[in-house]
Protein backbone atom coordinates (compact mmCIF):
# COMPACT_ATOMS: atom_id res chain seq x y z
CA UNK A 1 0.00 0.00 0.00
CA UNK A 2 2.83 2.30 1.04
CA UNK A 3 4.71 1.42 -2.09
CA UNK A 4 1.79 2.28 -4.37
CA UNK A 5 1.24 5.58 -2.53
CA UNK A 6 4.91 6.38 -2.89
CA UNK A 7 4.71 5.62 -6.60
CA UNK A 8 1.76 7.95 -6.94
CA UNK A 9 3.54 10.75 -5.08
CA UNK A 10 6.65 10.26 -7.18
CA UNK A 11 4.59 10.29 -10.40
CA UNK A 12 2.75 13.46 -9.36
CA UNK A 13 5.94 15.16 -8.27
CA UNK A 14 7.59 14.19 -11.52
CA UNK A 15 4.58 15.50 -13.47
CA UNK A 16 4.69 18.90 -11.77
CA UNK A 17 8.39 19.47 -11.41
CA UNK A 18 10.30 17.47 -14.01
CA UNK A 19 11.47 19.37 -17.05
CA UNK A 20 12.31 17.85 -20.42
CA UNK A 21 15.55 18.30 -22.35
CA UNK A 22 14.48 21.50 -24.03
CA UNK A 23 11.82 22.58 -21.51
CA UNK A 24 12.64 25.87 -19.81
CA UNK A 25 9.73 25.89 -17.36
CA UNK A 26 8.29 23.27 -15.05
CA UNK A 27 4.54 22.72 -15.13
CA UNK A 28 4.15 23.91 -11.55
CA UNK A 29 5.74 27.27 -12.34
CA UNK A 30 3.50 27.69 -15.41
CA UNK A 31 0.37 26.78 -13.45
CA UNK A 32 1.27 29.37 -10.82
CA UNK A 33 2.00 31.88 -13.59
CA UNK A 34 -1.38 31.23 -15.24
CA UNK A 35 -3.16 31.80 -11.89
CA UNK A 36 -1.24 35.04 -11.41
CA UNK A 37 -2.14 36.16 -14.95
CA UNK A 38 -5.77 35.23 -14.30
CA UNK A 39 -5.86 37.48 -11.22
CA UNK A 40 -3.86 40.32 -12.76
CA UNK A 41 -5.93 40.44 -15.93
CA UNK A 42 -9.02 41.20 -13.90
CA UNK A 43 -7.50 43.95 -11.82
CA UNK A 44 -8.72 47.44 -12.60
CA UNK A 45 -5.39 49.22 -12.43
CA UNK A 46 -4.12 51.39 -15.26
CA UNK A 47 -1.03 49.27 -15.95
CA UNK A 48 -2.95 46.00 -16.26
CA UNK A 49 -5.55 47.70 -18.44
CA UNK A 50 -2.89 49.03 -20.78
CA UNK A 51 -1.05 45.69 -20.89
CA UNK A 52 -4.29 43.83 -21.54
CA UNK A 53 -5.24 46.30 -24.22
CA UNK A 54 -1.83 45.89 -25.92
CA UNK A 55 -1.98 42.08 -25.77
CA UNK A 56 -5.55 42.08 -27.12
CA UNK A 57 -4.61 44.45 -29.91
CA UNK A 58 -1.67 42.32 -30.99
CA UNK A 59 -3.56 39.03 -30.86
CA UNK A 60 -6.66 40.42 -32.60
CA UNK A 61 -4.56 41.64 -35.52
CA UNK A 62 -2.74 38.31 -35.68
CA UNK A 63 -6.00 36.40 -35.56
CA UNK A 64 -7.45 38.61 -38.32
CA UNK A 65 -4.54 37.75 -40.62
CA UNK A 66 -4.40 34.05 -39.76
CA UNK A 67 -8.15 33.48 -39.99
CA UNK A 68 -8.38 34.99 -43.50
CA UNK A 69 -8.07 31.63 -45.36
CA UNK A 70 -10.56 29.98 -43.01
CA UNK A 71 -12.98 32.86 -43.54
CA UNK A 72 -12.82 32.36 -47.30
CA UNK A 73 -13.69 28.69 -46.84
CA UNK A 74 -16.53 29.53 -44.44
CA UNK A 75 -18.01 32.14 -46.76
CA UNK A 76 -17.89 29.79 -49.74
CA UNK A 77 -20.98 27.90 -48.67
CA UNK A 78 -23.11 31.00 -48.16
CA UNK A 79 -21.82 32.51 -51.40
CA UNK A 80 -22.83 29.43 -53.41
CA UNK A 81 -26.29 29.49 -51.84
CA UNK A 82 -26.66 33.22 -52.56
CA UNK A 83 -25.53 32.74 -56.16
CA UNK A 84 -28.09 30.05 -56.91
CA UNK A 85 -30.92 31.98 -55.29
CA UNK A 86 -29.97 35.29 -56.93
CA UNK A 87 -32.87 35.62 -59.39
CA UNK A 88 -35.63 34.70 -56.95
CA UNK A 89 -34.05 36.90 -54.29
CA UNK A 90 -33.92 39.89 -56.64
CA UNK A 91 -37.58 39.46 -57.59
CA UNK A 92 -38.54 39.18 -53.95
CA UNK A 93 -36.50 42.23 -53.01
CA UNK A 94 -37.97 44.29 -55.86
CA UNK A 95 -41.47 43.48 -54.68
CA UNK A 96 -40.59 44.33 -51.11
CA UNK A 97 -38.93 47.58 -52.20
CA UNK A 98 -42.11 48.73 -53.93
CA UNK A 99 -44.12 48.04 -50.79
CA UNK A 100 -41.63 49.77 -48.56
CA UNK A 101 -41.43 52.85 -50.75
CA UNK A 102 -45.17 53.33 -50.48
CA UNK A 103 -44.98 52.99 -46.70
CA UNK A 104 -41.99 55.30 -46.32
CA UNK A 105 -43.77 58.65 -46.40
CA UNK A 106 -46.44 57.69 -43.90
CA UNK A 107 -43.73 56.21 -41.67
CA UNK A 108 -41.75 59.45 -41.80
CA UNK A 109 -44.79 61.36 -40.69
CA UNK A 110 -45.47 58.92 -37.86
CA UNK A 111 -41.84 59.03 -36.81
CA UNK A 112 -41.93 62.78 -36.68
CA UNK A 113 -45.10 62.76 -34.60
CA UNK A 114 -43.60 60.16 -32.30
CA UNK A 115 -40.46 62.20 -31.91
CA UNK A 116 -42.44 65.30 -30.98
CA UNK A 117 -44.49 63.40 -28.40
CA UNK A 118 -41.39 61.85 -26.87
CA UNK A 119 -39.72 65.22 -26.65
CA UNK A 120 -42.73 66.42 -24.70
CA UNK A 121 -42.33 63.45 -22.35
CA UNK A 122 -38.56 64.14 -22.08
CA UNK A 123 -37.92 60.61 -23.35
CA UNK A 124 -36.43 61.36 -26.71
CA UNK A 125 -32.93 59.96 -27.17
CA UNK A 126 -30.79 60.68 -30.18
CA UNK A 127 -27.62 59.00 -31.31
CA UNK A 128 -24.82 61.48 -30.66
CA UNK A 129 -22.29 59.93 -33.01
CA UNK A 130 -22.42 56.95 -35.30
CA UNK A 131 -19.14 55.09 -35.83
CA UNK A 132 -19.07 52.63 -38.71
CA UNK A 133 -16.74 49.70 -38.26
CA UNK A 134 -15.67 46.41 -39.81
CA UNK A 135 -15.76 43.05 -38.07
CA UNK A 136 -12.25 41.62 -37.98
CA UNK A 137 -12.75 38.51 -35.86
CA UNK A 138 -16.00 36.57 -35.86
CA UNK A 139 -15.12 33.21 -34.37
CA UNK A 140 -18.27 31.68 -33.01
CA UNK A 141 -17.18 30.40 -29.65
CA UNK A 142 -19.44 27.84 -28.04
CA UNK A 143 -19.21 29.74 -24.80
CA UNK A 144 -19.17 33.42 -25.67
CA UNK A 145 -21.09 34.88 -28.61
CA UNK A 146 -19.09 37.91 -29.58
CA UNK A 147 -17.03 39.49 -32.32
CA UNK A 148 -14.21 42.01 -32.58
CA UNK A 149 -14.47 45.28 -34.53
CA UNK A 150 -11.68 47.45 -35.93
CA UNK A 151 -12.55 50.58 -33.92
CA UNK A 152 -11.43 51.32 -30.39
CA UNK A 153 -10.92 54.09 -27.85
CA UNK A 154 -9.01 56.26 -30.37
CA UNK A 155 -12.19 56.36 -32.50
CA UNK A 156 -14.42 57.28 -29.56
CA UNK A 157 -15.75 53.82 -28.72
CA UNK A 158 -16.72 53.35 -25.08
CA UNK A 159 -17.87 50.33 -23.10
CA UNK A 160 -21.65 49.98 -23.19
CA UNK A 161 -22.17 51.59 -26.58
CA UNK A 162 -24.87 50.05 -28.74
CA UNK A 163 -24.05 48.12 -31.93
CA UNK A 164 -26.51 48.16 -34.82
CA UNK A 165 -26.79 46.38 -38.15
CA UNK A 166 -28.71 48.90 -40.32
CA UNK A 167 -31.56 49.69 -37.93
CA UNK A 168 -31.48 46.39 -36.04
CA UNK A 169 -29.92 45.86 -32.65
CA UNK A 170 -26.97 43.46 -32.63
CA UNK A 171 -25.38 43.86 -29.19
CA UNK A 172 -23.22 46.14 -27.10
CA UNK A 173 -19.54 46.89 -26.59
CA UNK A 174 -18.05 45.05 -23.60
CA UNK A 175 -14.33 45.58 -24.06
CA UNK A 176 -12.46 48.51 -25.59
CA UNK A 177 -8.83 48.51 -26.67
CA UNK A 178 -6.90 51.25 -28.45
CA UNK A 179 -7.83 50.23 -32.00
CA UNK A 180 -10.21 47.31 -31.49
CA UNK A 181 -13.28 46.48 -29.41
CA UNK A 182 -15.24 43.37 -28.49
CA UNK A 183 -19.00 43.29 -28.99
CA UNK A 184 -21.25 40.95 -27.02
CA UNK A 185 -24.01 39.65 -29.26
CA UNK A 186 -27.64 39.56 -28.17
CA UNK A 187 -27.58 35.79 -28.65
CA UNK A 188 -25.05 35.29 -25.83
CA UNK A 189 -26.53 33.96 -22.61
CA UNK A 190 -24.93 36.81 -20.66
CA UNK A 191 -26.88 39.38 -22.71
CA UNK A 192 -30.06 40.85 -21.16
CA UNK A 193 -31.93 43.61 -23.03
CA UNK A 194 -35.19 45.28 -21.90
CA UNK A 195 -37.79 44.80 -24.64
CA UNK A 196 -41.36 45.59 -25.64
CA UNK A 197 -43.51 43.03 -27.45
CA UNK A 198 -46.05 44.46 -29.84
CA UNK A 199 -49.05 44.19 -30.18
CA UNK A 200 -49.94 44.27 -26.51
CA UNK A 201 -47.13 46.61 -25.46
CA UNK A 202 -45.71 43.96 -23.11
CA UNK A 203 -42.51 44.72 -21.22
CA UNK A 204 -39.98 41.93 -20.68
CA UNK A 205 -36.28 41.03 -20.89
CA UNK A 206 -34.66 39.31 -23.88
CA UNK A 207 -31.93 36.88 -22.84
CA UNK A 208 -29.61 35.14 -25.29
CA UNK A 209 -29.68 31.37 -25.57
CA UNK A 210 -26.16 30.79 -26.84
CA UNK A 211 -27.64 29.83 -30.20
CA UNK A 212 -29.04 32.08 -32.92
CA UNK A 213 -32.07 33.08 -30.88
CA UNK A 214 -33.04 34.83 -27.67
CA UNK A 215 -35.86 34.02 -25.27
CA UNK A 216 -38.30 36.23 -23.41
CA UNK A 217 -37.91 36.36 -19.63
CA UNK A 218 -39.81 38.07 -16.80
CA UNK A 219 -43.19 37.99 -18.51
CA UNK A 220 -46.23 36.77 -16.57
CA UNK A 221 -48.27 33.91 -18.01
CA UNK A 222 -51.45 36.01 -17.99
CA UNK A 223 -50.03 37.96 -20.92
CA UNK A 224 -49.33 34.88 -23.04
CA UNK A 225 -52.67 35.16 -24.86
CA UNK A 226 -51.60 38.55 -26.22
CA UNK A 227 -48.53 37.04 -27.88
CA UNK A 228 -48.68 35.42 -31.29
CA UNK A 229 -46.11 34.19 -33.74
CA UNK A 230 -44.67 37.14 -35.68
CA UNK A 231 -45.31 39.56 -32.80
CA UNK A 232 -42.68 42.27 -33.07
CA UNK A 233 -39.93 42.73 -30.50
CA UNK A 234 -38.13 46.03 -30.03
CA UNK A 235 -36.21 47.80 -27.28
CA UNK A 236 -38.29 49.32 -24.51
CA UNK A 237 -35.74 51.99 -23.59
CA UNK A 238 -35.86 51.01 -19.92
CA UNK A 239 -32.59 51.98 -18.27
CA UNK A 240 -31.90 54.78 -20.72
CA UNK A 241 -28.95 53.03 -22.38
CA UNK A 242 -30.76 52.18 -25.60
CA UNK A 243 -33.53 54.31 -27.02
CA UNK A 244 -36.93 52.69 -27.30
CA UNK A 245 -38.19 51.37 -30.61
CA UNK A 246 -34.99 49.85 -31.97
CA UNK A 247 -36.17 46.67 -33.75
CA UNK A 248 -34.74 43.38 -32.52
CA UNK A 249 -36.73 40.52 -34.01
CA UNK A 250 -40.01 38.65 -33.96
CA UNK A 251 -41.59 35.86 -31.94
CA UNK A 252 -41.34 32.42 -33.54
CA UNK A 253 -42.56 28.89 -32.79
CA UNK A 254 -44.66 30.03 -29.84
CA UNK A 255 -47.31 27.62 -28.64
CA UNK A 256 -48.10 27.94 -24.90
CA UNK A 257 -49.80 24.52 -24.92
CA UNK A 258 -46.60 22.77 -25.99
CA UNK A 259 -43.84 24.92 -24.54
CA UNK A 260 -43.90 28.08 -22.44
CA UNK A 261 -40.59 29.33 -23.82
CA UNK A 262 -41.01 32.39 -26.02
CA UNK A 263 -38.29 32.49 -28.65
CA UNK A 264 -37.16 35.59 -30.51
CA UNK A 265 -35.73 35.30 -34.00
CA UNK A 266 -33.43 38.22 -34.73
CA UNK A 267 -34.03 40.43 -37.77
CA UNK A 268 -30.29 40.60 -38.30
CA UNK A 269 -28.38 37.47 -39.32
CA UNK A 270 -25.39 37.57 -36.99
CA UNK A 271 -23.48 34.98 -39.03
CA UNK A 272 -23.48 37.26 -42.09
CA UNK A 273 -22.38 40.49 -40.45
CA UNK A 274 -19.46 42.33 -42.04
CA UNK A 275 -19.98 45.94 -41.09
CA UNK A 276 -21.79 47.42 -38.09
CA UNK A 277 -22.47 50.87 -36.68
CA UNK A 278 -21.65 51.73 -33.08
CA UNK A 279 -23.57 54.48 -31.35
CA UNK A 280 -24.56 55.91 -27.98
CA UNK A 281 -27.96 57.40 -27.21
CA UNK A 282 -28.38 60.60 -25.19
CA UNK A 283 -31.18 62.98 -24.38
CA UNK A 284 -31.17 66.24 -26.30
CA UNK A 285 -31.29 68.26 -23.09
CA UNK A 286 -28.21 66.41 -21.77
CA UNK A 287 -26.34 67.13 -24.94
CA UNK A 288 -27.36 70.76 -24.75
CA UNK A 289 -26.12 71.07 -21.18
CA UNK A 290 -22.81 69.32 -21.85
CA UNK A 291 -22.13 71.28 -24.96
CA UNK A 292 -23.09 74.61 -23.48
CA UNK A 293 -20.73 74.03 -20.58
CA UNK A 294 -17.91 72.81 -22.77
CA UNK A 295 -18.12 75.38 -25.51
CA UNK A 296 -18.73 78.36 -23.27
CA UNK A 297 -22.15 79.10 -24.65
CA UNK A 298 -21.14 79.45 -28.28
CA UNK A 299 -24.63 79.54 -29.67
CA UNK A 300 -24.34 79.25 -33.41
CA UNK A 301 -21.94 76.31 -33.54
CA UNK A 302 -23.48 74.34 -30.66
CA UNK A 303 -24.37 70.74 -31.55
CA UNK A 304 -27.61 71.15 -29.61
CA UNK A 305 -28.64 73.99 -31.90
CA UNK A 306 -27.40 72.03 -34.86
CA UNK A 307 -29.47 69.04 -33.83
CA UNK A 308 -32.49 71.31 -33.37
CA UNK A 309 -31.80 72.85 -36.72
CA UNK A 310 -31.59 69.37 -38.24
CA UNK A 311 -34.88 68.50 -36.59
CA UNK A 312 -36.44 71.64 -38.07
CA UNK A 313 -35.07 70.75 -41.49
CA UNK A 314 -36.53 67.28 -41.12
CA UNK A 315 -39.84 68.83 -40.06
CA UNK A 316 -39.75 71.12 -43.07
CA UNK A 317 -38.96 68.23 -45.39
CA UNK A 318 -41.85 66.22 -44.02
CA UNK A 319 -44.15 69.26 -44.29
CA UNK A 320 -43.03 69.78 -47.88
CA UNK A 321 -43.73 66.17 -48.61
CA UNK A 322 -47.20 66.48 -47.08
CA UNK A 323 -47.87 69.69 -49.08
CA UNK A 324 -46.74 68.06 -52.30
CA UNK A 325 -48.88 65.06 -51.58
CA UNK A 326 -51.92 67.27 -50.91
CA UNK A 327 -51.25 69.31 -54.07
CA UNK A 328 -51.09 66.20 -56.19
CA UNK A 329 -54.28 64.90 -54.60
CA UNK A 330 -55.96 68.28 -55.21
CA UNK A 331 -54.99 68.25 -58.87
CA UNK A 332 -56.28 64.74 -59.22
CA UNK A 333 -59.57 65.69 -57.59
CA UNK A 334 -59.96 68.70 -59.90
CA UNK A 335 -59.37 66.57 -62.94
CA UNK A 336 -61.84 64.02 -61.69
CA UNK A 337 -64.45 66.74 -61.04
CA UNK A 338 -64.15 68.22 -64.54
CA UNK A 339 -64.37 64.75 -66.04
CA UNK A 340 -67.49 64.02 -64.01
CA UNK A 341 -69.09 67.31 -65.14
CA UNK A 342 -68.44 66.52 -68.80
CA UNK A 343 -69.85 63.06 -68.29
CA UNK A 344 -72.94 64.54 -66.65
CA UNK A 345 -73.61 66.90 -69.55
CA UNK A 346 -73.19 64.11 -72.07
CA UNK A 347 -75.49 61.85 -70.13
CA UNK A 348 -78.15 64.59 -69.82
CA UNK A 349 -78.07 64.95 -73.59
CA UNK A 350 -78.47 61.24 -74.05
CA UNK A 351 -81.40 61.20 -71.63
CA UNK A 352 -83.11 64.03 -73.50
CA UNK A 353 -82.84 62.28 -76.87
CA UNK A 354 -84.07 59.08 -75.32
CA UNK A 355 -87.06 60.90 -73.82
CA UNK A 356 -87.86 62.35 -77.22
CA UNK A 357 -87.70 58.91 -78.72
CA UNK A 358 -89.97 57.52 -76.01
CA UNK A 359 -92.49 60.33 -76.55
CA UNK A 360 -92.53 59.85 -80.30
CA UNK A 361 -92.94 56.16 -79.74
CA UNK A 362 -95.94 56.90 -77.45
CA UNK A 363 -97.56 59.13 -80.09
CA UNK A 364 -97.03 56.50 -82.70
CA UNK A 365 -98.73 53.98 -80.51
CA UNK A 366 -101.76 56.25 -79.93
CA UNK A 367 -102.06 56.93 -83.68
CA UNK A 368 -101.88 53.25 -84.43
CA UNK A 369 -104.56 52.51 -81.86
CA UNK A 370 -106.80 55.22 -83.34
CA UNK A 371 -106.39 53.86 -86.87
CA UNK A 372 -107.14 50.36 -85.71
CA UNK A 373 -110.33 51.53 -83.91
CA UNK A 374 -111.20 53.77 -86.85
CA UNK A 375 -111.30 50.78 -89.12
CA UNK A 376 -113.59 49.01 -86.72
CA UNK A 377 -115.81 51.80 -85.38
CA UNK A 378 -115.32 54.61 -87.89
CA UNK A 379 -118.55 53.73 -89.66
CA UNK A 380 -120.58 54.21 -86.49
CA UNK A 381 -119.12 57.60 -85.72
CA UNK A 382 -119.18 59.11 -89.24
CA UNK A 383 -122.00 61.55 -90.07
CA UNK A 384 -124.35 60.22 -92.74
CA UNK A 385 -126.52 62.13 -95.20
CA UNK A 386 -129.88 61.24 -93.68
CA UNK A 387 -129.10 60.86 -90.06
CA UNK A 388 -128.48 63.43 -87.39
CA UNK A 389 -126.14 61.18 -85.46
CA UNK A 390 -122.36 61.12 -86.15
CA UNK A 391 -119.59 63.56 -86.57
CA UNK A 392 -117.64 65.03 -89.37
CA UNK A 393 -114.60 62.95 -90.27
CA UNK A 394 -111.36 64.38 -88.84
CA UNK A 395 -113.08 66.46 -86.15
CA UNK A 396 -112.06 66.03 -82.51
CA UNK A 397 -115.55 64.67 -81.67
CA UNK A 398 -115.14 62.04 -84.33
CA UNK A 399 -111.79 61.06 -82.93
CA UNK A 400 -113.22 60.90 -79.44
CA UNK A 401 -116.10 58.72 -80.67
CA UNK A 402 -113.72 56.27 -82.38
CA UNK A 403 -111.59 56.04 -79.26
CA UNK A 404 -114.77 55.31 -77.24
CA UNK A 405 -115.39 52.43 -79.65
CA UNK A 406 -118.30 54.00 -81.51
CA UNK A 407 -120.34 55.26 -78.52
CA UNK A 408 -121.82 58.58 -79.49
CA UNK B 1 9.77 10.18 -47.53
CA UNK B 2 13.32 9.18 -46.63
CA UNK B 3 14.48 12.36 -48.38
CA UNK B 4 12.36 14.39 -45.99
CA UNK B 5 13.86 12.61 -43.01
CA UNK B 6 17.40 13.15 -44.26
CA UNK B 7 16.93 16.85 -45.05
CA UNK B 8 17.46 18.50 -41.67
CA UNK B 9 15.67 21.76 -42.59
CA UNK B 10 12.49 20.00 -43.76
CA UNK B 11 12.69 17.63 -40.81
CA UNK B 12 12.79 20.59 -38.45
CA UNK B 13 9.76 22.11 -40.17
CA UNK B 14 7.81 18.87 -39.83
CA UNK B 15 8.84 18.58 -36.19
CA UNK B 16 7.62 22.11 -35.52
CA UNK B 17 4.37 21.54 -37.39
CA UNK B 18 2.31 20.30 -34.37
CA UNK B 19 3.01 23.47 -32.38
CA UNK B 20 2.36 25.62 -35.47
CA UNK B 21 -0.97 23.84 -35.94
CA UNK B 22 -1.79 24.49 -32.28
CA UNK B 23 -1.15 28.22 -32.73
CA UNK B 24 -3.23 28.33 -35.91
CA UNK B 25 -6.02 26.46 -34.10
CA UNK B 26 -6.11 28.89 -31.18
CA UNK B 27 -5.86 31.94 -33.41
CA UNK B 28 -8.80 30.69 -35.48
CA UNK B 29 -10.63 28.92 -32.68
CA UNK B 30 -10.74 25.96 -35.04
CA UNK B 31 -13.65 23.57 -34.62
CA UNK B 32 -14.30 22.57 -38.27
CA UNK B 33 -18.01 23.26 -37.89
CA UNK B 34 -18.48 25.31 -41.05
CA UNK B 35 -22.00 24.06 -41.69
CA UNK B 36 -23.18 25.31 -38.30
CA UNK B 37 -24.50 21.89 -37.22
CA UNK B 38 -25.37 22.15 -33.54
CA UNK B 39 -23.27 20.19 -31.04
CA UNK B 40 -20.71 19.15 -33.68
CA UNK B 41 -17.91 21.39 -32.47
CA UNK B 42 -14.90 19.92 -30.72
CA UNK B 43 -11.88 21.29 -28.93
CA UNK B 44 -9.02 20.69 -31.34
CA UNK B 45 -6.47 22.32 -29.03
CA UNK B 46 -7.21 19.73 -26.30
CA UNK B 47 -6.57 16.86 -28.73
CA UNK B 48 -3.32 18.38 -29.97
CA UNK B 49 -1.99 19.15 -26.51
CA UNK B 50 -2.98 15.78 -25.08
CA UNK B 51 -1.46 13.74 -27.90
CA UNK B 52 1.78 15.63 -28.36
CA UNK B 53 2.56 16.12 -24.66
CA UNK B 54 1.85 12.44 -24.14
CA UNK B 55 4.41 11.67 -26.83
CA UNK B 56 6.73 14.17 -25.14
CA UNK B 57 8.29 15.73 -28.17
CA UNK B 58 10.82 18.46 -27.40
CA UNK B 59 9.46 21.09 -29.75
CA UNK B 60 6.02 20.99 -28.13
CA UNK B 61 7.15 22.97 -25.10
CA UNK B 62 5.05 23.89 -22.09
CA UNK B 63 5.94 27.56 -22.45
CA UNK B 64 4.53 27.62 -25.96
CA UNK B 65 1.38 25.82 -24.82
CA UNK B 66 1.02 28.47 -22.12
CA UNK B 67 1.26 31.22 -24.77
CA UNK B 68 -1.29 29.38 -26.94
CA UNK B 69 -3.66 29.42 -23.96
CA UNK B 70 -3.26 33.19 -23.57
CA UNK B 71 -4.03 33.65 -27.28
CA UNK B 72 -7.06 31.37 -27.03
CA UNK B 73 -8.43 33.42 -24.12
CA UNK B 74 -8.01 36.70 -25.98
CA UNK B 75 -9.65 35.33 -29.14
CA UNK B 76 -12.61 33.75 -27.34
CA UNK B 77 -13.04 36.63 -24.88
CA UNK B 78 -12.51 34.48 -21.79
CA UNK B 79 -10.57 35.79 -18.77
CA UNK B 80 -6.89 35.84 -19.75
CA UNK B 81 -4.97 32.95 -18.22
CA UNK B 82 -7.89 30.54 -17.91
CA UNK B 83 -7.14 28.45 -21.02
CA UNK B 84 -3.44 28.44 -20.13
CA UNK B 85 -4.36 27.04 -16.74
CA UNK B 86 -6.54 24.36 -18.38
CA UNK B 87 -3.85 23.47 -20.91
CA UNK B 88 -1.31 23.14 -18.10
CA UNK B 89 -3.67 20.78 -16.27
CA UNK B 90 -3.81 18.61 -19.40
CA UNK B 91 -0.01 18.65 -19.50
CA UNK B 92 0.11 17.56 -15.85
CA UNK B 93 -2.32 14.74 -16.60
CA UNK B 94 -0.34 13.51 -19.60
CA UNK B 95 2.92 13.77 -17.70
CA UNK B 96 1.46 11.71 -14.87
CA UNK B 97 -0.09 9.21 -17.28
CA UNK B 98 3.18 8.80 -19.14
CA UNK B 99 5.08 8.05 -15.94
CA UNK B 100 2.59 5.41 -14.71
CA UNK B 101 2.04 3.66 -18.07
CA UNK B 102 4.31 0.81 -19.04
CA UNK B 103 2.49 -0.55 -22.06
CA UNK B 104 0.58 2.23 -23.74
CA UNK B 105 -2.27 1.49 -26.11
CA UNK B 106 -4.96 3.52 -27.80
CA UNK B 107 -7.83 2.35 -25.55
CA UNK B 108 -6.06 3.42 -22.38
CA UNK B 109 -5.11 6.75 -23.95
CA UNK B 110 -8.61 7.29 -25.17
CA UNK B 111 -10.24 6.60 -21.78
CA UNK B 112 -7.68 8.70 -19.97
CA UNK B 113 -8.30 11.50 -22.47
CA UNK B 114 -12.02 11.43 -21.61
CA UNK B 115 -11.28 11.62 -17.88
CA UNK B 116 -8.78 14.44 -18.40
CA UNK B 117 -10.92 16.66 -20.60
CA UNK B 118 -13.99 16.07 -18.42
CA UNK B 119 -12.07 17.25 -15.36
CA UNK B 120 -10.53 20.19 -17.20
CA UNK B 121 -13.87 21.30 -18.66
CA UNK B 122 -15.48 21.03 -15.23
CA UNK B 123 -12.74 23.21 -13.74
CA UNK B 124 -13.19 25.65 -16.65
CA UNK B 125 -16.95 25.82 -15.98
CA UNK B 126 -16.52 26.24 -12.23
CA UNK B 127 -13.94 29.01 -12.57
CA UNK B 128 -16.00 30.93 -15.14
CA UNK B 129 -19.32 30.55 -13.32
CA UNK B 130 -18.26 31.05 -9.72
CA UNK B 131 -15.20 33.29 -9.92
CA UNK B 132 -15.98 35.42 -12.95
CA UNK B 133 -19.79 35.32 -12.95
CA UNK B 134 -19.92 34.39 -16.63
CA UNK B 135 -22.84 32.17 -17.59
CA UNK B 136 -22.10 29.18 -19.81
CA UNK B 137 -24.59 26.74 -21.20
CA UNK B 138 -23.23 23.54 -19.65
CA UNK B 139 -25.00 21.47 -22.35
CA UNK B 140 -22.61 22.93 -24.93
CA UNK B 141 -19.70 22.07 -22.71
CA UNK B 142 -20.93 18.50 -22.28
CA UNK B 143 -21.59 17.93 -25.98
CA UNK B 144 -18.29 19.56 -26.88
CA UNK B 145 -16.58 17.29 -24.36
CA UNK B 146 -18.22 14.19 -25.85
CA UNK B 147 -17.54 15.24 -29.46
CA UNK B 148 -13.89 15.92 -28.60
CA UNK B 149 -13.66 12.48 -26.99
CA UNK B 150 -15.13 10.76 -30.07
CA UNK B 151 -13.03 12.62 -32.62
CA UNK B 152 -9.82 12.00 -30.64
CA UNK B 153 -9.84 8.42 -31.96
CA UNK B 154 -9.54 9.64 -35.56
CA UNK B 155 -6.85 12.21 -34.82
CA UNK B 156 -4.92 9.68 -32.74
CA UNK B 157 -4.39 7.53 -35.85
CA UNK B 158 -3.42 10.50 -38.02
CA UNK B 159 -1.03 11.93 -35.44
CA UNK B 160 0.45 8.52 -34.70
CA UNK B 161 1.32 8.00 -38.36
CA UNK B 162 2.86 11.47 -38.46
CA UNK B 163 4.75 10.80 -35.24
CA UNK B 164 6.22 7.54 -36.50
CA UNK B 165 7.29 9.20 -39.76
CA UNK B 166 9.02 12.25 -38.33
CA UNK B 167 9.85 11.50 -34.70
CA UNK B 168 10.57 7.79 -34.73
CA UNK B 169 8.71 5.07 -32.81
CA UNK B 170 6.51 6.02 -29.88
CA UNK B 171 8.28 6.06 -26.55
CA UNK B 172 5.03 5.93 -24.58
Amino acid sequence: MNVSRDDFVIAIRSAFLKKGNKQKFSLLSLIILSIVVLFLSNLDSKITKMTRSGVNEFIYRGSFVLSAPEKIFKNLNSKVKTHFGLYSNTKKIEKELKEFKSKKISLDILEFENQKLREQLDDYLISTEVIYSKIIIDNKSQYLRSFVINKGSRDGIKTGMVVLDQQYLVGKVIEVNFGTSRVLLMSDINSNIPITISPGNLLAIATGTGQNQAKVNFLKKIHFDKITNDSLVYTSGTGGLIKSGVPIGKIVNFDPKVDEDINIEFFSDFSQLQYVSVTAFNKISEIETEESLQKNKILLDGPALRSKFELLIQEKEINDQITNKIKIENENLKNQLSKIQVDLINKEKIIETQNQKINSHKIDNEELNFLRLNLEYGEKCRKKAFLKKGYKTGSPEYKNCVLKKGRL
Amino acid sequence: MSYLRENSFLKKIFQLLPIVVLFIAVFNEFDANYLGIPFLSFNFAFILIFFWTLKKIDDFGYGLIFCAGIINDVVTGAPIGLSSFCYMLICVATSYFRSITLRPNITKDWIFFLITISCVNSIYYIILSYFFDVDIDYRFLLTNNFATFLIFFLFYFIFDIYYKKFFGKSDV
